[in-house]
Order: structure tokens, then sequence, then C-alpha cells
């Protein structure tokens, strides 16, 4: 179980788990002993699976589609992290009564839905599952840490820059002209992952478009020059020469 | 909002963290006595270091540490601070490497498990797995609130928020209001609070002007907590 002295990167330790929470999650709605404590549920692109304020229920394992978790806040809206196959959502608000954030489906979307107390008893009865929710919560703690370093590292330009590798890394589909992003490309979406504003998004897309590390069409971004954003991220974190931080080395690893 | 800033929360009590409880049980027993070491760090030791290999866990029992990780020009940021009954090092749980680094500000005792250790207790120990589960998806959902904060809040909010923060973790209750001894220095601040120095010392002579906090040698006091949380629940957030 533990990777401690494994070499993977973030972006392979965070695609095997997920595979490892399917497989598991998957054998457990099958088997007759468990099956009942699961119930199957469908989602149409832009359906809300959790209602941010609501009370709170259960957790939903998302075994099919692509998902965003995100709170509203006076009409501005922040995109948290994003979400597919493998992850688990409803998990940071399990201690609590209301849902703190909503969860939107981003296409079309099964997950299981476990409700508080069956999750419970399913957890006593499989340790394995509670080892596989430990690793999850934990890669999500790197991931927010993550994040808050680069909000106050990058620029906006970084931001913007971050949030399309983020995308990419959840989403992006490769095509032969580069990887094709089709999902949560809308510049307000960008803006709400980027934590900046809409103009800002608008303008900085056309200087990168300019660059031609990315081509802009229509309802779809595609990164034409990965390698290019990566750099442009890794300039914002060597600001000063004699940095003994190698904070960003770890960029590749993570998109 | 509550959550993070409440000084009395139940679940903030030490002697009703059900995990904290479970490990000092499990810590007392002979079968397993030796999988938990007890360590004590002075004051200014580190716990854990960024983008060190990971070694084993903690779970403070005593003490004030800054867990913070490098930002652009030899800078920190300070990601949160904790004290007892908070966990270090377990957002590395399935890494290599620590990815931030925990600083004590004053002396800290602590449960130290090292990660093979801990694999053996969560397999013997059902319900210590579970309560670990819980534990760990509040800390996620503290990031995510903090994510947020950072991204809607203004400089001048985040500093009050920074402020209630520092005070829900090392604030001591008096009668002059909720005194703060530790990670006050406006550097700190202004770490915490992702603002700049400048800014940030003009706004904390901003909010004492106002009355809200007391600035004396060496310590802070939160006068109007209240009134501080109000600020924020005004401006930009309504409720959490």
């Amino acid at each position: 179980m533990f990777n401690q002295y494994s070499k993977h990167s973030f972006k392979e330790l965070n695609a095997k788990l997920k595979k490892s929470i399917t497989n598991n999650v998957k054998l457990l709605a099958q088997n007759s002993k468990t099956k009942h404590l699961f119930y199957t549920n469908y989602y149409y692109k832009d359906d809300i699976l959790v209602e941010q304020g609501k009370e709170v229920d259960g957790i939903y394992f998302i075994i099919k589609g692509k998902i965003k978790i995100f709170n509203v806040e006076n009409l501005k809206s922040t995109i948290l992290r994003l979400g597919s196959t493998g992850d688990i959502v409803g998990l940071s608000s399990l201690n609590f009564e209301y849902y703190w954030t909503s969860i939107a489906a981003l296409d079309n979307v099964e997950a299981y839905f476990i409700s508080r107390k069956n999750l419970k008893n399913i957890l006593k009865d499989k340790p394995k599952l509670a080892f596989l929710l430990i690793n999850y919560l934990s890669l999500n703690l790197q991931y927010f840490e993550l994040r808050h370093k680069h909000n106050s590292l990058f620029s906006a330009k970084g931001k913007i820059t971050e949030a399309l590798l983020l995308i990419a890394n959840e989403f992006g589909k490769n095509t032969e002209q580069g990887i094709e992003l089709m999902e949560c490309v809308q510049r307000k979406e960008l803006a709400a992952l980027a934590n900046t504003t809409y103009e800002t998004v608008i303008r900085v897309l056309k200087k990168i478009e300019l660059k031609g590390a990315i081509k802009i069409e229509n309802h779809k971004i595609i990164i034409k020059d990965k390698e290019y954003l990566l750099k442009s991220l890794k300039k914002q974190c060597n600001l000063s020469e004699d940095s003994k931080s190698n904070a960003c080395s770890y960029l590749d690893l993570l998109y | 909002m509550d959550v993070l800033y409440n000084l009395e929360k139940k679940n903030y009590k030490f002697n009703s963290n059900a995990l904290f409880k479970r490990l000092l049980k499990i810590a007392k027993n002979k079968n397993t006595i030796t999988l938990i070491e007890s360590k004590v760090i002075d004051k200014g030791g580190f716990l854990v270091r960024e983008n060190q290999l990971v070694t084993g866990f903690y779970f403070i029992l005593k003490g004030k540490i800054k867990v913070y990780n490098s930002a652009a020009n030899n800078k920190s940021q300070i990601l949160k601070l904790a004290t007892k009954g908070d966990l270090i090092g377990l957002s590395a749980f399935n890494s290599s490497y620590y990815g931030a680094s925990a600083k004590a500000e004053e002396k800290v005792e602590a449960y130290f498990i090292k990660p093979k250790n801990l694999e053996i207790l969560l397999s013997k120990y059902n319900d210590f797995a579970l309560l670990l589960v819980k534990a760990l998806a509040v800390k996620v959902r503290n990031y995510e609130i903090r994510q947020k904060h950072l991204s809607l809040l203004s400089a001048t909010e985040r500093i009050i928020d920074a402020l209630l923060l520092i005070s829900n973790k090392f604030g001591k209750k008096t009668t002059e209001g909720i005194l703060i001894e530790h990670c006050i220095s406006r550097k700190d601040i202004a770490s915490f609070s992702s603002v700049s120095l400048e800014n940030t010392i003009r706004t904390l002579s901003k909010l004492q002007k106002m009355n809200f906090i007391d600035i004396e040698p060496k310590v802070i006091f939160i006068k109007n907590k209240p009134a501080l949380v109000n600020l924020l629940k005004k401006s930009s957030l309504t409720t959490i």
C-alpha cells in the first residue's frame, strides 16, 4: 500500500489511486452482501449532484464522467477542483451538517451514492476501503497545498496557464493537433478556476494563442505546445537567481 | 466561517477529540507501544522539512506549529497553524517527499509514527482508521475554505481572516480580549494572508484605530472578534 519510496509523480499516484478506488467500489457494488448499500445515479451535463447548503446525506464515487467542485458566494464562483472517474465527492463535508460545495456534471456522469451511515458500516468491515480513502484525502491535501503556493507565486497569466494544464490533466484528449480541452473552457469557468477575472482570461488566452502554444476554436481549446506552458510557469518560480527553493521542480510531475 | 474562527467549538476541545483519545489508548497498549514514539521538539526546531524524504507523521499533543511552503524570492507562504489535536505530515501519506515544512513556535510534544507502523495500526484498529478518515476530511474542508478565501477576499479581508485564524489556533482568552503571542510578526501575517508587508502594516494600524485590535510590544489583542467576523460576512462572504 505505501508508496512512500516510490518515485511516482503526483499525476501517476493520482491516476493509480483513482483506478484502485473505482475497481474496489465496483466490486463492492456488485457483491451480494454490500450492493444494497450503494445507489447508482445517472446525471446529464449541468445536473447538480450535490448542492451547496443542502443537508449532508452521503458521498458519491464517480464511476464515469467529468465533474467540477465549486463554491458560489455573492454570485462569485470559485472552482476548487475538477474530477473524473475514480474521484470521491462530498467527503470533505462528511463531519458537517451541510455541504459546503456544489458538484456539477460536465458531461454524462454515473456515480455510486452511499449514505453516511452505510459508509460507516462498510468501512468497519472493509479496511482496504478506509486505506484508499485516507490515501485519497491525503492527495487532496497535497493538491490544495500546491494550489495555495501557486496562488501567491504565479501572476494572473501563470494562474490561467496552470488552469489550462489542470484541465488538460483531468479532461484532456490527445489528438493529432494537440491536447483537446472541451470541458470547463468557457472564459467564466477558467476565471473561476484560475481565481482571476473574466477580462484577464480573455486577454491572456489571446496572448498565449499568439505565441502558438494554444489554438482557440469554437467551444474548445487545443494545447499545441504543453512544454511552452510548463516553461512559462517554471520561469515564474525562478524569480531570484540565488533562490534555494526547488519549489517548481515538481511541475513536470503535477500536470 | 464559524468553523474556522470559533474558539470554543465543540470538536476543538482536545478531551473530546475522538482520534486522539483513541491514539492515547493505543499508545499505552503493550502490543503497539513500540509502534508509536514520543518526541519533543524545541522552539525553532523542525518537525518536517519541505522536499525532504518522508520519515513519518506527527500527532500533536502540545505546542504551537507553523506550516509553510516556499514561495517566490526565498519567501515562505504560511499554509496553516497547528496545535494540540492536529496532524502534521499526513498530506505526504503516499508521497516520497514532504510538501511543506513545519516549525515549532514553542516547545512541541507529539507522537511520531513511521509510515510502516501507521500501516500496521490502521490494519489492526479499524476504528482508528475511520477516525483518521474523518480527521483528514475536516482538514480538506478547511483547505477548501482557505482556497476560496484567498481567491475572493480583498487584501484587508485576508488580513482579518489571518488574524481570526491565528486567534483560533494560538489565542488565549483574557479580560482585555483574545491574546496572541505567536505568529504575529508583520512578516508572518503578510505571508499567511498573501498580502504585501507594507499593506499588512497599514491595515493593522487601521484596525487598531477602529478599535478592533490592540497592538502592544510582542502581542496583539483581538478586542472585538464578533465585529471582525461580521466585517467579513458583510463584505464578500455571507455564510459558510
